[in-house]
């Protein structure tokens, strides 16, 4: 006959045991994460990039179907595009020279060298889709957690997309603007600075929020927010949206000091591919030297 | 071999939901597979593969918790739940496959509202669950005749049970006896 007190005792310590075991699991899970993942991503490198090879053989082999006469006149476009590009390149670095100039004769440092690394989204994951994503990288690009990750949109302005988080081997772990846990300054074109994912405004879709707007200056719909250069791995001036809309107090009547806002990003969130990050020249300097 | 073969199922629906995750689609054939794996062994190696594999994915997402392996059980869960004793027919598989669709869908969209900083669209929520839900009840009979098939060329047993015979039922039928005519 079975005893009822020992068959109680058995249920206790097989749920006891069952909470163990997904408690182990948990902490297991969270312990592991960081570097789990970048091992995963460099283990999955080979099938996801294949998917990437295959998409590049067929957009390949559909440009050679294109006749003669329609790839002629391509690629006089694009030689046309590359003049005037050259042009402006030029007129860029006169400018660049002439701020030079001036800043030694003000005495006042050196402004910061970029380099730029070309990178392809790897992974996207379909949860999280617009707060973060993995690249595919070189060994070799000197990619370090905290560098600008920059898309440029259809109109071939180069726009903020987030900032690398983690760096492995062959991939790097991307954190978007619309990732809750990206805090970013933000420059407005009035002069004013804000900061992103802050303030007490919720986010809306397709909308980031701004906050710690100075209260004493004039914000309207349609400024445009860029980068301010006071985080060291991202450049500054980099489009990273338009300010939608923005808090209207009169600070006369009112004792708050800063307003909050929300900003459309520039980016095409949902068709990024080829990336570009930002790398800073002085670091890929202090790694060239012995 | 049966190992062999479940792990080949999980790791081909693992890059499956891997490359179709970089056009955005949501979480389905994974939770149709591990079903598919419940049936055809047991019950335990159900929910443990939904545990592993939900780690697994999230792990190469890179996710801050761990919600597919949340996700995978509970969808399993509603699979069994809705179709209790083993199927005999694959089609019997169809409502289990919607079920799982679904279950795995709203999971999705509880994990997206309670740790995404974005407001999901609960209007696009509703077509994806008409939509997945639907193919979930196509696609379920079709991947358990598929690896039914794999599985009986190599040796092993399939997840669609044989009808049980008439004799072998556990209540005998009724047969009624025709009314006879009272003697007067």
């Amino acid at each position: 006959m079975k005893e009822p007190g020992k068959q109680s005792d058995r249920k206790v310590i097989f749920a006891a045991a069952v909470l163990l075991a997904l408690l182990l699991v948990f902490a297991g899970y969270r312990a592991l994460r960081r570097s789990a993942g970048l091992l995963l991503g460099d283990f999955f490198y080979p099938y996801l990039a294949l998917s990437q090879r295959t998409t590049q053989g067929v957009s390949e082999q559909s440009l050679l179907l294109l006749s003669r006469s329609e790839l002629a006149a391509k690629t006089e476009a694009l030689m046309k595009e590359n003049s005037t590009l050259a042009i402006r390149v030029n007129a860029a670095e006169n400018l660049a020279e002439d701020n030079r100039e001036l800043r030694k004769l003000l005495k006042l440092p050196a402004p910061a060298g970029w380099n730029y690394r070309a990178a392809q989204v790897l992974l996207r994951d379909p949860m999280f889709w617009r707060e973060h994503f993995t690249v595919s990288i070189g060994p070799e690009a000197g990619i370090e957690p905290g560098a600008a990750v920059i898309s440029s949109g259809p109109d071939g302005i180069p726009a903020l997309v987030g900032v690398v988080s983690r760096v492995g081997r062959r991939n790097a772990e991307v954190e978007t603007l619309f990732s809750p846990r990206l805090r970013l300054s933000l420059a407005f074109e009035n002069g004013g600075t804000g900061f992103l994912n802050t303030g007490e405004r919720q986010p809306v879709t397709g909308k980031l929020p701004v906050g710690h707007m100075p209260v004493n200056l004039k914000y309207s719909a349609g400024e445009k927010v860029r980068s301010t250069g006071y985080e060291t791995g991202i450049p500054r001036g980099i489009r990273i949206g338009t300010l939608s809309t923005a808090d209207e107090v009169d600070p006369n009547f009112s004792s708050t000091q800063y307003v909050t806002g929300l900003l459309t990003p520039q980016a095409d969130f949902d068709s990024l591919r080829y990336l570009v990050i930002a790398v800073p020249a002085n670091a890929e300097a202090a790694e060239a030297r012995p | 071999m049966k190992t062999v073969f479940v792990f080949t199922l999980l790791w081909a629906s693992l890059l499956f939901e891997l490359l179709t995750g970089q056009i955005g689609l949501p979480l389905l054939l994974a939770a149709l597979v591990v079903y598919y794996i419940s049936l055809a062994t047991s019950l335990g190696t159900g929910f443990a593969a939904a545990i592993g594999f939900g780690i697994l994915i999230d792990l190469v997402y890179g996710r801050i918790l761990p919600v597919t392996a949340a996700i995978l059980p509970a969808a399993l869960l509603a699979g069994r739940l809705i179709r209790i004793g083993h199927p005999t027919h694959p089609l019997e598989t169809a409502l289990p496959g919607m079920g799982i669709a679904l279950c795995a869908l709203l999971g999705d969209g509880v994990a997206r509202l309670a740790l995404s900083g974005q407001p999901g669209s609960f209007r696009e929520l509703i077509w994806e669950l008409i939509f997945f839900g639907a193919f979930g009840l196509f696609l379920m009979p079709v991947l358990t005749v598929v690896f039914d098939a794999a599985g009986r060329k190599l040796g092993l047993a399939p997840a669609i049970g044989e009808p049980k015979s008439s004799l072998e039922r556990l209540r005998p039928r009724r047969v009624r006896e025709p009314n006879r005519e009272k003697p007067q």
